[in-house]
């Protein structure tokens, strides 16, 4: 239940919360769950919910690691290849937690990195800092493999890094797997970085 | 009981002190396959991923054969309730090489750099779920090793460079950032002549192997040195 309002910016309504960590119960049962969870709590983890009327969320001196991912991410802020690496931007979020909520936003998490992780890519590139660009690219591609943006990205830094031969394998990797995995062959687009 | 676990290079199962322990292949894929994978992973999924051309059953019953051979072999290694298999107490070179890559890519560069930054993960092993980690561990370890041969360069300890650039190049023989950071650590080393034969066996290796051209970075530094 905590774990759901870390990943919450908003306070959200009791019922909501009761159904999405509670999906097999009834509502009065998931309501009641809630009530006994709360009551549960230790007591200086019951300082850290905050109730507003129907709605709960956590206090405002409550961080939850995933914001300070987030916040990270949407600052666009220059943070170091390595310092978002030590922020856990590798690691699931939750792992060995199979409830439904948790593997939505698992999933929406982890599209959400790859994307940041593309984009920070693509900037390195475009500032000459390729080392870290193919990191960047790389990194977003173990998080989601068919992510053709990043094979992409990384594909744009190593031709800018003059490793044309590598390139070259990995398009072929990324051929290989499109076909094995989508049935598809890479778009024109990125057959074009590997032609110049 | 805590185990050593080496999937960088070649396989190695170690029970701290130093002693061998020989165990099935098929425990060894369970073992790397979850050092790779933060020492945790649900059943079924370990299963279709080490074994994805059988069925879901026969997956399993494979995973279950290989936990147990692997408490006969290593017992203490790993352990398993009805939905996962973790690894109990392990230690793996990979965690250790990923620590020092950091410490060099975060500005230390003058840093040692470990034997281990030089291999790939399991690089005989022909499996499917490695191919990932194996490709983000690659450029990884090879940007590092890149980084601290600049370092070393722009602190003049040209020496030190040098030797790390050697090898590296003689390892990625296809690589062209790698043989263009040697010729200048010859360069700097005042070997006009070897950093001329770098470039020269670059040019004509990439040609004679994959029969393409070298990047306009490399022309630029072949034509400075002549």
């Amino acid at each position: 239940m905590l774990a759901y309002l870390g990943l919450r910016e908003a306070a959200v309504e009791r019922a909501m919360l009761a159904e999405t960590v509670w999906p097999d119960v009834d509502r009065a049962r998931g309501l009641a769950n809630l009530r006994s969870s709360l009551w549960r709590l230790p007591t200086p983890a019951r300082a850290a919910v905050r109730g507003q009327g129907s709605r709960i969320c956590l206090d405002e001196r409550v961080n939850c690691d995933v914001r300070t991912l987030t916040r990270y991410g949407s600052e666009e802020r220059r943070v170091g290849f390595v310092d978002l690496m030590a922020l856990g931007w590798r690691d699931e979020l939750l792992p060995g937690w199979y409830d439904d909520w948790v593997e939505f936003e698992r999933q929406r998490l982890a599209v959400w990195r790859a994307g940041v992780l593309e984009r920070l890519s693509t900037v390195c590139c475009a500032a000459g800092l390729h080392g870290e660009a193919i990191l960047y690219a790389a990194t977003a591609l173990e998080i989601d493999p068919l992510r053709e943006g990043a094979h992409r990205a990384l594909l744009r830094a190593q031709v800018a890094q003059g490793n044309l031969v590598e390139a070259v394998d990995h398009y072929r990797y990324v051929e290989r797997l499109f076909a094995n995995e989508l049935g598809v062959a890479p778009s024109d687009k990125t057959r074009a970085v590997v032609q110049t | 009981m805590r185990y050593e676990i080496g999937v960088i290079g070649t396989w190695s199962l170690r029970r701290s002190p130093g002693q061998v322990v020989a165990v099935r292949q098929q425990v060894a894929r369970v073992v790397a396959c979850l050092a790779l994978n933060a020492g945790s992973q649900r059943r079924s999924l370990i299963a279709n991923n080490i074994w994805p051309e059988v069925s879901d059953q026969r997956a399993s019953a494979n995973l279950r054969s290989a936990l147990w051979h692997g408490r006969a072999q290593a017992p203490g290694l790993l352990d398993a309730d009805e939905s996962d298999v973790w690894l109990d107490d392990v230690v793996v070179d990979l965690d250790r090489a990923v620590e020092v890559a950091r410490t060099l890519l975060a500005g230390d560069g003058a840093a040692h750099v470990p034997a281990v930054l030089f291999h790939d993960l399991l690089p005989s092993w022909h499996e499917e779920w490695l191919e990932l980690p194996r490709f983000v561990h690659h450029h990884l370890r090879l940007q590092a090793i890149e980084q601290a041969i600049e370092a070393r360069l722009d602190s003049h300890s040209v020496e030190s460079a040098l030797v790390l650039a050697r090898q590296l190049a003689g390892r990625e023989p296809l690589r062209e950032s790698t043989h263009r950071l040697l010729a200048r650590c010859q360069l700097a080393a005042g070997l006009y002549e070897d950093a001329s034969r770098t470039c020269e066996g670059f040019v004509h290796r990439v040609r004679d192997v994959v029969g393409a051209a070298p990047s306009p970075l490399l022309d630029r530094l072949w034509s400075e040195i002549r």
